[in-house]
């Protein structure tokens, strides 16, 4: 075989449907389009079995077949010789083919009836490149991750991720190297919340409004789903007003939205990618990303992609690991912009832990608890230097024993005050310890 | 759909795929270059670029038996036309004129799935051979509960 199956890898992405011709005994040949070709390996392929049809049909009487994938960029064709072996409907290629059926699905609200029945496994005996059809010529980006170049880019990154001092810096860094070194424009870092099931928006970079604090369930939309299954899952070609949003916001409460803060998204994007961020074996986030111009995240993105995370994962495990060494806020002093009536109404709605500044909402669940705790302590005492031990021990938070995230949860807080509530700042004051600014009156209407 | 949508749907502009068979029953697949089917949908006149259909030429020297697979790519809406080959000739001024209709909406139609101006206009689609069929079936191919049913039976 004179061209590598996975040289054609960016063939496989699903931009340009691929097609495959059959022949019954009887001699009658079959032509048809193909939702996906996956490649299994430098042999084999595997094909989706939705629906029982002729193709099928066909393969089970007559094995031979021949499919024709397309270059999603320069449209350069390939005819690939396979002969049909079976159809596997459990192990990992049909439990990867299944996954992508489902975010595809999640996406066309059509779930049961795109649902994979197998992953029909085919042999790939010989590949042929379509001779003369395009005059069209772009220089490709490379396929596979093979350039010096792509490594020494790599090195870069990776001495820029290892430079930076605490968690925060990590985050918002992150997403500015990847702007600056691989040209990506619109991306979200969303970190998981196991006790809750839930990825919370922590960062975010291109979009207007930045959403620290949005929330996507665990199997909701592409995020939710690449949460769910661990895997990296992209979707391309999408069709005119998909956003991350969507399946998000639909089958969402009155009441979920007055307290929802809207997930950043393009209006058009053409494509999506989610990456899960995980480190020993243990959950940490998804890096979703999106673009108006690309078709598909191609396999050296792909690449790039998982390489980066398993740094950023490494890093934020290290980071949180030396957690007492954290700054809970960044140094830099702005003036606070103090309005006419300084007078601060703060509510608590315990059962649903949700925290409203002004009647503002503001942020749910241990951060809310935190802040009311914070409040409620320097309403009473008039005390404002805290520190996260305290905070660790502080019954009334109800800190998970095994994992707190305490750092990035303060981090979160932080980053909502100053976006909702500037009166009220926390200011790092050394190692694990910081002080709440509270410029105005507090008054706490109906939960005193 | 009907073969009243069938035609619409050409005219919007498809993808097309044409697959035959050689004697040991093996498929060969290749791009089609236009489709023209008649009025009554008993016959229809397909286009293809002869250097990158040798062995579908030979195949259908051998027996004739042709499937001819279109399909809307921003809609996936589909349709499967069976049929037995009468005919392989040289195409004509009117071919070329009916062949370039097709490559224009195809063009057009493969940018709305994110392919850019400049590769959608670089293909090479010019035929410079017809292949006249007698249609046998047509099948509706568009995913869903439809799918493999005859065009005559919806």
């Amino acid at each position: 075989m004179s061209i590598k199956l996975s040289y054609l890898d960016c063939c496989f992405e699903g931009v340009i449907p691929s097609t495959i011709a059959t022949c019954s005994q009887e001699g009658i040949p079959n032509a048809s389009y193909l939702s996906h070709v996956y490649r299994v390996d430098e042999k084999y392929v595997a094909t989706s079995f939705q629906f029982f049809n002729q193709t099928r049909a066909n393969l089970l009487e007559n094995p031979y077949a021949v499919l024709r994938v397309r270059h999603p960029v320069n449209l350069q064709s390939y005819r690939l010789k396979v002969k049909y072996l079976r159809s596997e409907d459990r192990g990992p290629v049909f439990e990867q083919m299944s996954i992508k059926m489902d975010v595809i699905a999640a996406y066309e609200g059509m779930g049961s009836i795109f649902r994979l029945k197998a992953a029909d496994i085919y042999e790939v005996l010989e590949i042929e490149q379509e001779s003369e059809e395009t005059d069209f010529h772009p220089p490709l980006m490379a396929c596979p991750f093979e350039s010096r170049e792509d490594l020494e880019l790599l090195r870069v990154i990776s001495d820029k991720m290892n430079q930076v001092m605490d968690l925060e810096e990590l985050l918002d860094q992150s997403m500015q190297l990847l702007n600056r070194y691989l040209g990506w424009t619109h991306m979200i870092l969303l970190l998981a919340d196991e006790e809750e099931k839930l990825l919370v928006t922590h960062a975010s970079f291109g979009y207007s409004v930045g959403g620290v604090g949005a929330e996507v369930k665990w199997g909701e939309g592409l995020i939710g789903l690449c949460a769910q299954h661990r895997r990296l899952l992209q979707v391309n070609a999408l069709a005119e007003g998909f956003r991350y949003a969507k399946a998000v916001k639909q089958g969402a409460s009155l009441e979920a939205l007055t307290t929802r803060i809207p997930l950043p998204g393009l209006a058009n994007p053409a494509s999506q990618v989610a990456v899960p961020i995980q480190a020993y074996g243990e959950f940490i986030g998804v890096l979703a990303l999106e673009s108006e111009n690309k078709s598909n995240w191609g396999p050296r993105d792909q690449l790039f992609l998982s390489t980066i995370t398993n740094m950023m994962a490494v890093g934020i495990s290290a980071l949180e690991a030396k957690g007492r060494d954290l700054k809970v806020t960044s140094q830099r002093e702005s003036p606070l912009i103090v309005e006419q009536n300084p007078v601060l109404r703060i509510r608590f709605v315990p059962g649903d832990e949700l925290i409203f500044v002004n009647d503002q909402y503001l942020i749910k669940n241990i951060p809310a608890r935190i802040l009311w705790y914070l409040l409620q302590t320097f309403s009473k005492t008039g005390r404002s230097e805290f520190s996260n031990m305290e905070l660790r021990a502080e019954k009334s938070l109800n800190l998970p024993e095994i994992k707190d995230n305490l750092e990035t949860r303060l981090i979160l807080l932080r980053k909502r005050l100053e976006e909702q509530a500037s009166a009220i700042r926390l200011i790092s004051t050394g190692r694990g310890k910081f002080k709440m600014e509270v410029v105005g009156r507090l008054d706490f209407p109906a939960n005193e | 759909m009907d073969i009243n949508e069938l035609k619409d749907i050409i005219k919007l502009g498809v993808g097309m795929v044409v697959a035959t068979r050689d004697a040991q029953m093996k498929p060969e697949i290749c791009e089609g270059a236009g489709i023209n089917i008649s009025s009554d949908a008993r016959k229809m006149t397909i286009y293809l670029i002869q250097k990158r259909a040798t062995r579908i030429l030979a195949n259908i020297k051998d027996n004739g038996a042709i499937a001819v697979s279109i399909s809307r790519p921003p809609t996936y809406a589909a349709a499967q036309i069976k049929g037995q080959v009468t005919d392989v000739r040289p195409v004509t001024s009117e071919d070329l004129h009916q062949a370039k209709e097709w490559a224009t909406a195809f063009q057009r139609e493969i940018q709305l799935i994110g392919v850019t101006r400049e590769a959608a206009m670089g293909l090479r689609l010019i035929p410079d051979v017809a292949i006249e069929v007698d249609i046998k079936n047509i099948f509706i191919q568009t995913p869903g509960s439809k799918a493999g049913q005859s065009m005559e039976s919806t």
